[in-house]
């Protein structure tokens, strides 16, 4: 796949080199006004780049047009659901730059406690207090509750879960319409692990 | 009676108190139980 990123910026300078290590990605460019590309990755107030009609990938929670929209953190929470066979019960993401709250999440160490606000019924986001971030995703599941975590490097994780929702986007270029990564599922999460992501699972207290 | 009721008060408090200690070593606010690395794909 060829890909263009929509401009530069330290977060999308990480996305390129995440997707610069992928097999399936041939060629990696910032646009120009010229570029021959298959996928786009650019930021939900992009103005349009690349030749229409764009297949655009972005962390941004919305999309117009084709593509697939929230690779984020909370779009791999929720496509850890779909791969589960399961729907997500509840959402906890620490993260740097989050308020402090008063509801008390806990996150796997080295996070820990941490006191954030619920952003909606199945959402609580938290301060992080550190580069490190984390998020706790509670799914049912028809055998019973399971939770994932992921620990990692905030800006790390930023990048691998934006070039994951690239790497994904393979399969459905030929289909365009509008995706989020839980209708890729097990390629966008295929993509997250192979870029370094580690994702946990809490083992059943004795 | 009035003793009285401050011995009933402070066995109170310390029954109260005990409990709460007892709670918070069952549920320090740094646990977080055993998470184990996994491949959600294949479980």
């Amino acid at each position: 796949m060829k890909v263009t990123l929509s401009r530069k910026t330290p977060l999308l300078q990480r996305v390129s080199r995440v997707l610069t290590a992928d097999p399936t990605i041939t060629t990696v460019s910032y646009w120009d006004g010229r570029n021959d590309t298959d996928v786009t990755v650019a930021y939900a107030d992009d103005e349009a780049v690349g030749p229409a009609p764009r297949f655009v990938v972005t962390a941004d929670e919305r999309l117009e047009g084709s593509g697939i929209a929230d690779c984020n953190p909370l779009g791999l929470a929720k496509a850890l659901s779909r791969v589960a066979g399961g729907h997500v019960k509840h959402i906890s993401w620490a993260k740097p730059g989050s308020s402090r709250g008063a509801e008390p999440v806990r996150f796997p160490s080295p996070v820990g406690l941490r006191y954030g606000s619920k952003v909606t019924d199945t959402l609580t986001m938290a301060p992080a207090g550190s580069a490190i971030a984390s998020f706790v995703v509670e799914i049912e599941t028809e055998g019973g509750p399971i939770q994932y975590a992921v620990v990692d490097d905030s800006e790390f994780l930023a990048a691998v879960c934006w070039a994951a929702g690239v790497i994904a986007s393979g399969p459905v270029l030929e289909s365009p319409r509008q995706l989020t990564p839980i209708d890729v599922a097990e390629t966008y999460v295929r993509a997250c692990q192979a870029a370094g992501i580690v994702i946990a699972r809490q083992e059943p207290s004795s | 009676m009035k003793i009285r009721n401050i011995l009933i008060l402070t066995a109170l408090a310390g029954a109260i108190a005990s409990y709460l200690n007892k709670q918070k070593q069952l549920d320090p606010p740094s646990a977080d139980g055993i998470w184990k690395p996994v491949n959600p794909l294949s479980e």
